[in-house]
């Protein structure tokens, strides 16, 4: 998987999880950068990537992601 | 008729105000479903939107405090759908996206189905996994089409039933009392067959306490996300508090608890009395949670080691307060306000306005009016997040930064009064009882050094350089 198919992956999920087609997502994208993303959507936000892309994070990855840049980067190296 | 007795969701949190206080909300709130519904059936009413619903994807962003003014936006809508939002005080609680078109057959459910509990159930998340079951409608159906005439025009009354079930099934059985209903995505099917409505449990992840389920029945067909809260944090009893500290560690002592009826201000005053100390505790509202914590270290000392009295820092005089209970060698200011604001952005002045109230007018007034001849130590709860927060926390960390600053003041130049100020992290209390990842310390860990040191005697010093 490239990594501008994970980052139009990840674009898509967060359309979904949003009702937002307008998000565009880039690597520094973080929380303040889109509307309604608190700490119960940020839940919903990573099951959602979990289920794209059939992976399942660590507690401590869970943590660990402030940006998509870092969603991204978790991605790749779990969804080989 | 309620929406409570129209679904047969009685959860606490919609229909007990006083139980509802603890929780993160802060008060009782409204249905989510029953806002949905009001928002579809006052659309269709006034034609903002037509066609028939073929799908309804719901997401509940914030909780609607019952009594609040809701506001019903219809961002877009066209031939294909429409996205709905509403809104109270500016913010976003609800967002609905509706899509119109022809209905898909889907094929009757067999399984028959059984009345909802009378009471709700409680489980924790592991007991979830693989649960299934299927509901009756509470009542018979043309009260759903009375209740939302347009709504059941548009889509019958069985799907109304069935939408009044997800809440039903969320508040009263999976995952039931300790349940918060995140969001539905469900299609609008022609099924023939009774109107019931069945889940079962997909996923119950322990990570999040989320619980995420298939529904189907009556003309329904989709998914819900739900979350299970933490059960409200039980406080050890004093008994077992006492083995950590000494009979007598804290003899001789005399403590006012402003806040003391639960969280840290009740295991304080446990603490303290655990010690041999005696101790005065206030409360707001929890009268009843305060004469508990009086009885139990009553029982314990076996002499009247605790008594309560009435206090709002906002309200009431601690002049007054301290006229009537006299003098105090410590003072712990646990008052607080609801900490966890929905709000509509990143500095909103009233919030800041209603926490400096709190945490630093009243905290002085407290300071000031107990301040006597004699040494006063007190301790000044501040935050971790003044050093790590989310985005919703400014207006409450400006206030402890500027208790803090207050704190170090009126320790440096007033004479007789020591402060201890400390950044507590963040633990498991009512206030912050919540779903989502949140890593959590003990508070008997982090309190009891902290009651050592205020505890601890000091000499009184005859210069004094300013007033409280």
């Amino acid at each position: 998987m490239t990594e501008s198919e994970i980052y139009e992956r990840l674009n898509s999920v967060f359309h979904s999880v949003f009702f937002d087609d307008s998000i565009l997502v880039t690597a520094e994208t973080s929380a303040p950068d889109v509307d309604g993303w608190d700490s119960v959507a940020h839940v919903n936000l990573m099951v959602a990537v979990e289920g794209e892309f059939g992976i399942e994070f660590t507690t401590q990855e869970l943590e660990s992601m402030e940006t998509v840049g870092d969603m991204a980067r978790l991605v790749a190296a779990k969804a080989k | 008729m309620s929406f409570a007795a129209l679904s047969g969701d009685y959860n606490p949190m919609h229909v007990n105000p006083h139980l509802a206080r603890r929780l993160q909300t802060g008060g009782a709130v409204v249905h989510g479903v029953h806002a949905v519904l009001w928002a579809l059936d006052a659309a269709l009413q006034q034609g903002a939107i037509k066609g028939p619903i073929r799908s309804i994807g719901c997401r509940f962003g914030k909780f609607i405090l019952v009594g609040s003014d809701l506001t019903l936006r219809v961002q877009r809508a066209d031939e294909q759908g429409a996205l709905i939002q509403l809104e109270t005080d500016g913010l976003v609680t609800t967002t609905l996206n509706v899509k119109f078109g022809t209905r898909e057959q889907a094929a009757a459910e067999t399984e028959d189905g059984e009345p909802l509990p009378a009471e709700p159930e409680e489980r924790d998340v592991p007991e979830m996994t693989a649960l299934s079951r299927r509901f009756l409608p509470q009542r018979p159906l043309p009260e759903y089409t009375a209740a939302f005439p347009a709504l059941a025009e548009n889509i019958g009354p069985e799907r109304i039933a069935g939408l009044t079930l997800l809440s039903s099934i969320v508040g009263m059985s999976v995952p039931g009392v300790h349940s918060i209903f995140d969001s539905f995505d469900v299609a609008l099917v022609e099924q023939p067959g009774p109107a019931t409505m069945g889940f079962r449990v997909d996923a119950a992840d322990q990570r999040f306490r989320q619980v995420r389920m298939k529904v189907s029945g009556g003309g329904l067909q989709g998914a819900m996300t739900t979350f299970v809260r933490r059960p409200m944090p039980e406080q050890p009893s004093v008994g077992a508090l006492a083995e950590h500290v000494k009979p007598d560690e804290f003899a001789g002592t005399r403590t006012l608890i402003v806040g003391g009826s639960r969280g840290l201000g009740a295991l304080t005053a446990k603490l303290i009395a655990a010690g041999g100390g005696d101790v005065v505790v206030t409360y707001a509202l929890g009268q009843d949670e305060a004469a508990r914590v009086a009885a139990e270290i009553v029982q314990f000392a076996g002499r009247e080691a605790c008594t309560i009295t009435r206090f709002d820092v906002l309200t009431d005089s601690a002049e007054e307060l301290a006229a009537r209970l006299g003098a105090f060698g410590h003072l712990y200011y646990f008052a607080t306000t609801k900490i966890f604001r929905q709000k509509p952005g990143l500095f909103v002045p009233s919030v800041f306005e209603d926490f400096a109230r709190v945490y630093v007018h009243a905290f002085r007034a407290c300071c000031q009016a107990f301040l006597g001849t004699g040494p006063l130590s007190v301790f000044y709860p501040s935050s971790s997040a003044l050093d790590k927060r989310s985005n919703d926390m400014t207006e409450y960390s400006m206030a402890k930064a500027a208790g803090e600053v207050l704190c170090a003041d009126l320790d440096r130049y007033v004479a007789n009064l020591h402060i201890v100020s400390s950044r507590l992290p963040r633990m498991l209390t009512d206030q912050t009882a919540t779903v989502a990842l949140a890593k959590s310390e003990d508070p008997l860990t982090v309190m009891l050094p902290i009651i050592r040191d205020v505890q601890a005697p000091r000499a009184a010093v005859a210069v004094k350089a300013a007033s409280a």
